[in-house]
């Protein structure tokens, strides 16, 4: 074999295991996710809290068990705040892994407070807004 | 992938590549296929919505139409109301006669409303009776969110 295609040889297996690496990553990435259920919950529970928030009046508190979404977070090693309230822009955002998670309106006009006891229960302080 | 003379053979890495690609392809259109469904609460909001609207005649009581503000009476956001997901109607009426229209959001479901289909809006409508008005609600969600 000549060195001209030796070099051929070697930039073609390369190229080519480059392109198996990339596609196998982006799969198991993308099958581990949606392995964990996580994106289904997170559009379930922002939903939920979307309708007790509508639903909701200024000067209540909500108690929502999210134990399961608890688990689902902390298996997925995210640490990072599982309900995040945008009071701006009346979005709720939920997550359970690194990703940007999902996100959902509420139309009524409130300010919620939004914090996590006991290591899953979500505690949703409706204000005035 | 070598042939006798160390030299790659082109025709078996392409039917491999093709091989390959197709196998990942089936696998994520699966996946993506079964975590695709939505979770569907636009009935439910189309409610929420039409009661608090409700709420905020009755608190109101309309004892003046014409200076009756539903956003300040009803704690509705009207950014959110305005963002094309969501609709709502009141027609104040005294005898039979419309005194005062409020179109409030997509305009687009007072026709759809009571059109049937999945990607149509979910509407729900009554009537009330309030400081001698005839009042008729209507209010639709078609708020889907993003897919997943």
């Amino acid at each position: 074999m000549n060195k001209k295609a030796e070099e051929n040889l070697i930039i073609g297996n390369v190229t080519y295991l480059l392109f198996v690496l990339i596609v196998v990553v982006g799969l198991f990435f993308f099958v581990t996710r949606a392995g964990s259920q996580a994106p289904l919950y997170e559009q379930i529970y922002a939903k939920q809290i979307s309708l007790a928030i509508n639903k909701a009046k200024p000067g209540m508190v909500f108690e929502l068990d999210i134990f399961d979404i608890y688990n689902i977070a902390r298996k997925n090693r995210f640490e990072g705040n599982i309900v995040l309230i945008d009071n701006v822009n009346n979005l709720i955002t939920v997550k359970l892994t690194n990703g940007r998670g999902y996100s959902y309106n509420f139309f009524n006009d409130v300010h919620v407070d939004a914090r996590i006891e006991n290591k899953g229960e979500l505690i949703l302080d409706i204000k005035e807004s | 992938m070598f042939n006798k003379k160390g030299y790659t053979d082109v025709s078996d890495t392409i039917f491999f590549v093709i091989t390959f690609v197709i196998v990942a392809l089936t696998i994520g259109v699966s996946i993506h296929l079964f975590y695709a469904t939505q979770v569907d609460i636009r009935s439910q909001e189309a409610k929420i919505l039409y009661e608090n609207v409700v709420e905020g005649i009755i608190g109101d009581g309309l004892t003046d139409i014409n200076s009756f503000d539903i956003y300040a009476n009803a704690n509705i956001d009207k950014s959110v109301v305005k963002n094309g997901d969501f609709y709502f109607e009141i027609d104040i009426k005294k005898d039979g006669v419309s005194k005062r229209q409020i179109f409030e959001g997509n305009r687009e479901f007072k026709v759809s409303c009571d059109l049937p289909g999945p990607k149509l809006p979910k509407c729900y409508d009554g009537k009330i009776i309030v400081g001698g008005y005839e009042v008729i609600i209507i209010a639709g969600s078609n708020s889907f969110g993003r897919s997943i």
